[in-house]
């Protein structure tokens, strides 16, 4: 009987594996969760941020970028390639400071920035599918690409902001201006619901 | 002999086997990793490549669950036994161990879908809790963004509805106690339910998971064209939802076989115990709507993977409205029935007094059920004209007789008897009360001219609160105590049970008759802010809500501790004539050794003698 019960505990599985491993996969599961903002500051509080060069990606969802902080020097050519990877959502990507507001009952919803960073920027479209318009406001566009109606020119529209549809893409040329300082990049699509729901992100702008 | 063994397998003994839960883990994410890389940089890439998309993650958590289910001993029990390989040593293992693994025995399969409803329940619960925190202030103060709000509101609603509510009465202690009141030593089909388990915790984590694919905002019905427009953790909610229904319906089948066809002699339909009638006309309900809602969600799935238009602004959304609560309504019973059939099941062991017209308790589930796909559509009297409008209030109103029966059936058992209150007793009388609220408070509901006013207020809220918590809940707790010295050989302690029993009844009737008033001042519902008028009545509902939170774990520890260490008790320390309390207490141990045979009603308390016999093997 004793033989037979050494026998047993020889095949049994380990106690202490089955708590280690399952206990991390919810540790993991649950940090992943709730601190995968946090830990992405702590990395580039340690690692510190790179200058952004040349190709730069910007991958939009519901509703957040990636990635939501970027950092730019002044007097940098830059190509930003913004993709829409959301399924079902258009969405827009504008940089500016400060805040147009509709204030209601409950909440002052954010409109747009108050200070378009696009302003007097000379912009190149290298490559565009599935944009659903491109506002220009005050910059100084011109394509590579055949343009269609989605190019909006006229005054009226809001800021500079390239809206892509689900799974749209935009390639855009430019140099960084002289305007140091952080920035901000948002969308306000459906009805400014986007921004409120944390579609939103920052750049710092060194100088020169 | 020893010895032969010893030479014929010495590697085995010599390597010792993973955890089967560990083997779970790591081949759920071989399989995810393997399927969403093929889906997502070879099959149908996008342009960048994302790691992760629509349909790399779903056909991904596919293969995560066929994973995790081979890996917890479906390879064992199930795969290679098919192909003629008998090798059940390396898996289901020892003692405590045999909860970590699939199990064929239907006592360990039943206490495994209660530890796994209860950690749905809490979890839930934990989201609970966090809405209640919310809304203490009229403002957005604990959640930055509205989406997260709902997106917790609907992992609240999902994991209660389709991992306790469905779950705990049914998988757990259907599963642990039905074979044995009808004298069978397993189920039909133990490998069916031996799987189904362990689908529990894949449909709970999915779902308390989904927001790491995105916010989704349509609480646990899925709403289109909502659910269309939301991000990608809806995928998760459906995928969720559609692990614990399979769940559910896999015992439902399981259940149904075993009430027909395993009953030992003598135990003929009118001796059936009534939680096994409970059981039956529930599994029914399960078998019938079950498959119709995860057609459903998998036409919402198709919608958003194919994409297809059935439900979006091309397609028709009512549709998507009208297939949900076809299932919905029916839903709410299948989480209520069995508290009836529980009711009615512990009460005359409590009196000492034979159970009160017997036939009636059993037509009242019987119609409940057949009436419970009549209804549906009084969920959505604002889209619906007055004329149509009128059958659904009827069969609404009418639903409430044979649910009355049950009330009748249990009143007329306690009427002149020797009553004792004890804790099970106890929260059932609770259950009872509060179920009765939920009802009359349902009528109103039932009134279109009424509902249109308390539609979307908190007042609905309270409504389904008290018949869930108060019918279902309640009584799962009186069940657990009342059953305790069945799990364990032990029982609690009185004193403990009652403050624990009074401490879930303040904090429960507090925090959601107020939802009654609240919603009637023009609370919201699905909103994260409000009027600051209504400030101070939330203040009070969470504060009896956190009350409620408390109570709650302070019975969970309670049972917790009396499974433990609680004071051992004689095998069948209420009496009962019913043959579960014959077996042996040990869930480990066989239930019959030798088939019983019934010879009398398992509720005749009238007479002296037992129910059922062991006849000698000898003779």
């Amino acid at each position: 009987m004793s033989d037979n019960g050494h026998r047993t505990d020889e095949t049994d599985w380990s106690r202490r594996k089955f708590i280690v491993g399952s206990v991390s996969v919810l540790v993991v599961g649950t940090v992943a969760l709730f601190e995968s903002s946090n830990i992405s500051r702590a990395a580039t509080a340690i690692m510190g941020q790179q200058v952004d060069q040349g190709a730069t990606q910007v991958y939009q969802d519901d509703y957040y970028y990636i990635p939501n902080q970027m950092t730019w020097q002044v007097g940098t050519p830059m190509v930003l390639e913004i993709q829409n990877l959301s399924p079902v959502h258009f969405h827009e990507m504008q940089i500016g400071r400060g805040f147009q507001t509709a204030p209601n009952v409950f909440s002052n919803l954010k409109v747009q920035f108050n200070e378009d960073f696009w302003t007097g920027v000379h912009v190149t479209i290298l490559e565009a599918d599935g944009v659903d318009n491109l506002v220009t406001n005050k910059a100084v566009v011109k394509s590579d690409v055949p343009t269609g109606p989605w190019l909006l020119t006229g005054a009226g529209n809001g800021n500079f902001s390239p809206t892509m549809r689900p799974g749209g893409k935009i390639k855009l040329a430019f140099t960084v201006p002289d305007k140091p300082g952080v920035w901000d990049y948002g969308c306000f699509v459906q009805g400014y619901i986007h921004y409120a729901d944390g579609m939103r992100g920052s750049i710092n702008i060194l100088p020169a | 002999m020893a010895s032969v063994i010893t030479e014929t397998v010495p590697q085995q003994s010599r390597r010792q086997p993973l955890p089967p839960v560990v083997r779970g883990l790591i081949w759920a994410t071989i399989g995810f990793l393997v399927v969403n890389v093929l889906m997502s940089y070879v099959l149908d890439p996008l342009a960048g490549h994302p790691f992760i998309t629509n349909s790399s993650v779903v056909l991904g958590w596919f293969a995560a669950v066929v994973g995790w289910l081979l890996g917890v001993g479906a390879w064992e029990e199930i795969v290679l036994p098919s192909f003629g390989i008998l090798d059940r040593s390396v898996v289901t293992g020892t003692g405590w161990r045999q909860y970590f693994a699939m199990s064929l025995n239907h006592k360990v399969v039943g206490i495994q879908y209660l530890v796994a409803s209860t950690g749905g329940f809490f979890i839930a619960g934990l989201a609970a809790m966090l809405m209640r925190l919310e809304l203490m202030s009229p403002t957005m103060w604990l959640f930055p963004y509205p989406g997260q709000y709902l997106t917790t509101v609907g992992i609240h609603g999902t994991i209660m509805m389709f991992s306790v509510g469905t779950v705990a009465l049914v998988g757990g202690l259907g599963n642990y106690l039905i074979p044995q009141m009808i004298g069978s030593n397993r189920s039909a089909f133990p490998k069916v339910s031996s799987i189904s388990v362990w689908l529990v915790p894949v449909g709970i984590l999915t779902v308390a998971f989904s927001p790491l694919l995105g916010q989704w905002t349509t609480g646990w019905r899925g709403y289109e064209p909502l659910a269309q427009n939301d991000a990608n953790g809806i995928l998760f909610y459906y995928l969720g939802v559609f692990a614990l229904t399979m769940s559910s319906f896999l015992v439902s089948l399981n259940l149904t076989a075993t009430i027909l066809f395993k009953r030992t002699k003598g135990m003929t339909w009118n001796r059936i115990p009534m939680f096994a009638w409970g059981m039956l006309v529930v599994s029914l309900l399960n078998i019938i709507w079950l498959p119709e809602i995860q057609m459903t969600f998998v036409l919402g799935l198709l919608d958003r993977l194919v994409p297809l238009p059935f439900f979006t602004a091309v397609g028709s959304n009512l549709t998507y409205l009208e297939l949900f609560w076809l299932f919905g309504h029916p839903e709410v019973y299948i989480v209520v029935l069995p508290a009836l059939a529980l009711w009615m099941e512990i009460m005359p062991v409590m009196v000492r007094k034979p159970l009160f017209a017997r036939e009636w308790g059993v037509i009242g589930v019987i119609f409940v059920m057949l009436l419970s796909g009549f209804v549906w559509a009084h969920h959505m009297f604002t889209n619906m004209t007055y004329a149509e409008e009128l059958p659904f209030s009827f069969f609404t109103e009418m639903i409430s007789i044979p649910t009355g029966l049950a009330y009748m059936v249990v009143i007329g058992t306690i009427w002149k008897s020797n009553f004792k209150l004890t804790v099970p007793s106890l929260l059932i009388l609770m259950s009872m009360f509060n179920f009765l609220i939920g009802g009359m408070t349902g009528v109103f509901n039932a009134d279109p001219v009424v509902d249109l006013q308390l539609h979307d207020t908190f007042w609905v809220v309270g409504h389904f609160h008290f018949t869930i918590i108060g019918g279902m809940v309640f009584t799962w707790i009186a069940a657990m105590y009342y059953w305790l010295p069945k799990f364990s050989g032990r029982t609690y302690n009185p004193k403990l049970g009652v403050l624990g029993a009074i401490w879930i009844f303040i904090g429960f009737d507090g925090a959601f008759s107020l939802m009654f008033l609240v919603g009637m001042e023009g609370m919201n519902r699905w909103v994260p802010v409000y009027p600051s008028y209504l400030q101070p009545l939330n203040i009070a509902i969470s504060i009896f809500a956190f009350i409620l939170g408390a109570g709650f774990l302070f019975n969970l520890l309670h049972i917790w501790w009396a499974m433990k260490s609680g004071p051992k008790v004689e095998a069948n320390p209420w009496k009962s004539k019913s043959l579960e309390w014959m077996t042996e207490s040990n869930p480990l141990a066989e239930n019959f050794p030798v088939e019983p045979v019934v010879i009398s009603g398992t509720y005749d308390y009238d007479v002296d003698g037992v129910a059922a016999i062991i006849p000698n093997p000898a003779g």
